[in-house]
């Protein structure tokens, strides 16, 4: 089986991609080549030399179009690079890349008659999500998901392999000359893949100063060029001699070098930590809102995490326990936060592994799992006969209600977010096909929220919506200072029992009442704007 | 070098032309090589990011 495995996503993803390509190359009589970015070819070096790696340079595709040379020169050229790995006759081609490009290049062998994973497209153009793996991707992952399923491991669900920590950790053969300057040490990536997800040098610097403070080894600075502000800035304010500074000085060799010796990384989200993985050196991982640890973080046996908000609030005690942890092989859990992101998780399994489903719901939830009760079987009924113009408008309507039960109701929204990703999975074809593959869809979207329901009527919890309830307050808010007062009074005797919840409710109450006793509406809004509000957000940011 | 909206007018372009040809022979060859034009240059607008994934693809 000559099989084609195409990632043109970055360093990271390439990285994430090893496990993957090696448990592929192990299969008998298989051989597998690699499509990178010929900007990304260096994440394939210390890749197991049997695994042969071709690069898509899109300069030379975009050139003749980028200098108004015209469209057929830059179609010749893509022509000519599609037709150079047409003749490597490939038998299988993976698309791990999950972009609109990747999906269009994998359509291009699926049309040669090639048995192809990943997106594509349909006949129609369409795109075509080949696989439940790549359908859990398109429903479920990404940065502000609630996925927990490692980058790695969906890679090895596309690609039909089980991954063993041999895959992950296996042998890596970079060799450097890069001499270290002493034999114990520690390593720190200062920069992370962008900026956003990387630390100030005010949190590098004090990061430094605890690691210096606790620890008896050296500590060397890692990073590009780029990021060589970042090491300067921080540097200057250590004064150390245990710290050396080698951002921008190193070859990806000397990096595997440097991560391969050290006794364990740091590190926020970027390829050092993927790295450090694949040698299976202990990860300390900084993160942040920006990411998705659980998806993209590290994946070596031992590591550990830490939110970079709270580095420069690190005392020398929980550094130092959390570096001794990690030094002995004991790992630190990954903070899922709150029950509400608890609850989408669990949601995630319900509907992928069979698990439980989430009991703990928001009041929200609740009013849009009965509403959605209430109004699929007539989409049903107006899906049978979607030519009728009538029933195009319950669809529509419909549609519309999905798209903002999704964007408000991030637990249900995982369930509405898997029937779109199934509607979308179903190919062109005739209307009748079609229908009933549409009719067949709504009906097992029924049946998961009729079980749902009934397992909620059993028992269930619900968790207090402090953004609902912010909604609601800026509207009271309004209504006061305008003088709007009917629909203030309204809401406001419609809000008050929504925040029993806050800890200083009944001091807050009593200035309400004494506000209302006067009356005085202005004091009354300054009271909910600029003592409730802040309470209430103080909440919502706990639980996000 | 072309600027941004320049781009941009190129990306409009190859999509219109392979919408074009899908709306009359279907979804060829040609079309999709169009396609994977514009898409190329697109990520370029992005700078390079060729991980848009959870962009709605259809």
């Amino acid at each position: 089986m000559k099989t084609l495995v195409i990632q043109l996503a970055r360093f990271g993803d390439i990285y994430q991609t090893w496990p993957s390509l090696r448990a592929l190359s192990e299969k008998e009589g298989s051989q597998v080549h690699l499509l990178v970015r010929d900007s990304f070819k260096a994440a394939t070096l210390g890749l197991d030399s049997k695994i042969r790696v071709h690069t898509l340079d899109s300069k030379e595709f975009l050139e003749p179009i980028i200098h108004n040379e015209g469209e057929e020169k830059a179609l010749e050229r893509l022509n000519s690079f599609l037709e150079t790995l047409d003749k490597e006759s490939f038998d299988q081609v993976i698309n791990l890349s999950f972009s609109p490009f990747s999906s269009e290049m994998t359509s291009h062998f699926e049309a040669r008659g090639i048995s192809v994973l990943g997106y594509t497209r349909h006949r129609d153009g369409h795109l075509n999500i080949q696989g439940d793996a790549s359908a859990y991707f398109y429903a479920q992952v990404g940065v502000h998901r609630p996925n927990q399923i490692h980058l790695v491991d969906i890679f090895a669900m596309v690609c039909g392999v089980d991954l063993t920590d041999n895959h992950k950790h296996g042998f890596v053969k970079v060799s450097s000359e890069f001499k270290t300057p002493s034999a114990r040490f520690a390593v720190l990536h200062v920069g992370a893949s962008d900026r956003g997800k990387s630390m100030s040098p005010l949190q590098l610097s004090h990061l430094v100063n605890l690691f210096l403070e606790t620890q008896d080894l050296d500590l060397f600075l890692i990073g590009t060029q780029s990021e060589r502000d970042l090491s300067q800035k921080a540097v200057p304010l250590l004064g150390s001699e245990r710290v050396f500074d080698f951002t921008g000085q190193t070859s990806l060799p000397d990096l595997f070098e440097l991560i391969r010796k050290a006794e364990f990384l740091m590190g926020c989200d970027s390829a050092p930590i993927h790295i450090a993985s694949l040698l299976d050196v202990p990860v300390l991982n900084f993160n942040n809102k920006s990411v998705n640890s659980f998806e993209t973080g590290p994946f070596s046996r031992t590591k550990s995490f830490i939110s970079i908000d709270e580095v420069t609030e690190l005392d020398s005690e929980k550094f130092s326990g959390t570096l001794q942890k990690l030094i002995h092989g004991e790992s630190g859990f990954l903070n899922s936060s709150s029950t509400f992101v608890q609850s989408q998780w669990e949601m995630i399994q319900s509907i992928y592994m069979g698990e439980r489903y989430p009991t703990k719901i928001l009041q929200m939830t609740a009013v849009h799992l009965s509403e959605l009760l209430e109004q699929i079987p007539k989409v049903y009924v107006a899906s049978e006969r979607p030519e009728d113009e009538v029933n195009q408008g319950i669809i529509r309507q419909f549609d519309r209600f999905l798209e903002r039960a999704e964007a408000q109701d991030e637990v249900l929204g995982v369930l509405i977010r898997w029937f779109n990703t199934e509607r979308v999975r179903i190919p062109p074809g005739e209307l009748s096909l079609v229908k009933a593959a549409t009719l067949q869809k709504l009906n097992d979207f029924y049946m998961i929220l009729t079980d749902w329901a009934r397992v909620l009527g059993e028992g269930m919890e619900l968790i207090d919506d402090p953004s609902f309830i912010e909604m609601d307050l800026n509207s009271v808010i309004k209504n006061f200072r305008f003088f709007n007062l009917p629909a203030a009074m309204d809401d406001l005797e419609r809000l008050l029992p929504q925040i029993s919840f806050l800890s200083s409710t009944e001091v807050l109450s009593q200035e309400i009442q004494s506000a209302l006793r006067i009356p005085d509406y202005s004091r009354l809004a300054d009271l909910l704007e600029y003592k409730l509000k802040p309470q209430i957000q103080d909440v919502h940011s706990v639980l996000l | 070098m072309k600027p941004k909206k320049e781009l941009q007018k190129s990306i409009q372009k190859l999509e219109a032309s392979a919408q074009k040809i899908i709306e009359t022979r279907g979804y060829t060859d040609e079309s999709r090589r169009l396609r994977m034009l514009s898409e190329l240059l697109r990520e370029q607008l992005k700078n390079e990011d060729p991980r848009y994934s959870t962009r709605p693809i259809r």
